[in-house]
């Protein structure tokens, strides 16, 4: 019987199969997204007070802040505010991504290839745009 | 910024965030005005931090709405390939359509909207939907616990390609205007794809922070977030839509519908004035 792939994909599934079956890849994605943005509040919490508690210095003159992964990672290092409130920025930028790299692994595990195949479809299209976007800017 | 405007704009966010993730919509027909009109920010360092919002709304919002079933993990994946592909062509459209004609065109729609979410205002769950085939090849079908209802709703979703299609216009008039996504998706998925209201509005917060996210890398790099609004936005936002989703799951779908039809008619004439000055 398990030989039979196709007729096996044809079952109906019932909800309660389609539930459990469900239930670990939504656990999952449920919990990224939580700690993501617990991390990314954090960080972005802490810029601002610790620019708050130096009395407004960021670390940077005004209106400058940085960007590029190497110069945040220079301000961290000196302990500048702007850059760790820069840091959550990217973590929040980075969750969505993320989170589609997710479900592609998780419809793939489940071997529900059809939506595995959509979802890594949008993983390249972001990707695709965040590159464009970076190269555009 | 001075404390006070600091303190201004986190209050302000965590209304945009409340609102969104009840309705399933980013809070830029919020913040957009907030950051221009409030704190005379150029329209475009705006949308940078609209887009700050709707990641910040949406990954707060769905994580309790996927926890809880209520988000439809495979109809959102299914769709965010129309939305970041429209969005994406939207952006490269900017330059070659007229943005004005758009924004009036995309009112009246909006007046159309409201108009038939009104005439739907009582309706709490869709009755008799047949269910797409392609839905049940994905796995789409789902049960979600309704708490209002105190039972647990199985639905089907119908309308998959024309769904597709609705999600693909509203990446492409996001692309393009930079705000509205998240409205078109609740109502194609509430009028097309027939899902329960609190999936449409869970769903989409689900998935507009990947269509916000297509062109984050684009207005990150060009300096365009100001971390000095958009860092209290963010946080105002987080603290807004953790709220918003838990009091969204006390609500009737039909409570949903009558906060839906004032905000889709307040957007419309918001984008009326831009369109015609």
């Amino acid at each position: 019987m398990q030989t039979n792939s196709a007729a096996y994909r044809k079952a109906p599934h019932t909800a309660a199969d389609q539930l459990t079956n469900q239930r670990t890849l939504e656990t999952i994605v449920s919990s990224f997204l939580h700690y993501g943005t617990l991390v990314s509040a954090t960080l972005i919490f802490l810029g601002l007070a610790l620019a708050m508690l130096r009395g407004g210095d960021t670390g940077y003159p005004v209106g400058v802040y940085p960007i590029k992964p190497a110069d945040i990672w220079q301000g961290l290092l000196a302990g500048h505010a702007a850059a760790v409130e820069s840091l959550g920025f990217l973590a929040l930028l980075a969750i969505p991504i993320t989170r589609v790299a997710i479900t592609v692994w998780g419809y793939s595990r489940q071997r529900e290839y059809p939506i595995a195949v959509v979802s890594f479809a949008v993983l390249m299209v972001l990707l695709m745009s965040f590159l464009l976007g970076v190269n555009a800017s | 910024m001075t404390l006070t405007a600091t303190a201004l704009a986190f209050i302000g966010s965590i209304l945009a965030g409340f609102i969104g993730s009840l309705l399933g919509l980013g809070g830029g027909i919020i913040i957009i005005p907030m950051a221009t009109l409030l704190f005379h920010v150029p329209m475009h360092q705006a949308i940078g931090v609209s887009i700050i919002a709707v990641i910040a709304t949406s990954s707060a919002a769905a994580s309790a709405y996927v926890k809880d079933n209520v988000a439809n993990l495979r109809v959102g994946s299914f769709l965010e390939l129309a939305t970041t592909t429209g969005a994406l062509l939207g952006a490269v459209l900017t330059a070659h359509i007229p943005s004005q004609m758009l924004t009036i065109l995309f009112s009246l729609l909006l007046i159309y909207s409201a108009y038939n979410m009104f005439q739907k205002r009582n309706s709490e769950l869709p009755q008799g939907v047949e269910g797409h085939p392609v839905a049940a090849q994905l796995h789409m079908h789902n049960t979600y616990f309704d708490r209002t209802l105190g039972r647990q709703v199985p639905y089907k979703v119908d309308g998959v390609f024309k769904g597709f299609a609705v999600m693909w216009g509203a990446g492409i008039i996001s692309g393009l205007l930079g705000i509205g996504s998240g409205m078109l998706k609740v109502l194609g998925m509430d009028m097309v794809m027939r899902l329960p209201m609190k999936v449409s509005t869970a769903t989409s917060n689900f998935m507009i922070g990947v269509t916000a996210a297509a062109s984050a890398g684009y207005y990150f790099a060009s300096g365009l977030i100001n971390p000095s609004l958009a860092g209290p936005v963010a946080l105002g936002v987080f603290v807004g839509a953790r709220s918003g989703s838990s009091v969204m799951s006390r609500l009737r779908s039909s409570t949903l519908r009558k906060v839906f039809v004032p905000v889709l008619l307040y957007t419309a004439v918001q984008m009326l004035v831009k369109g015609v000055q």
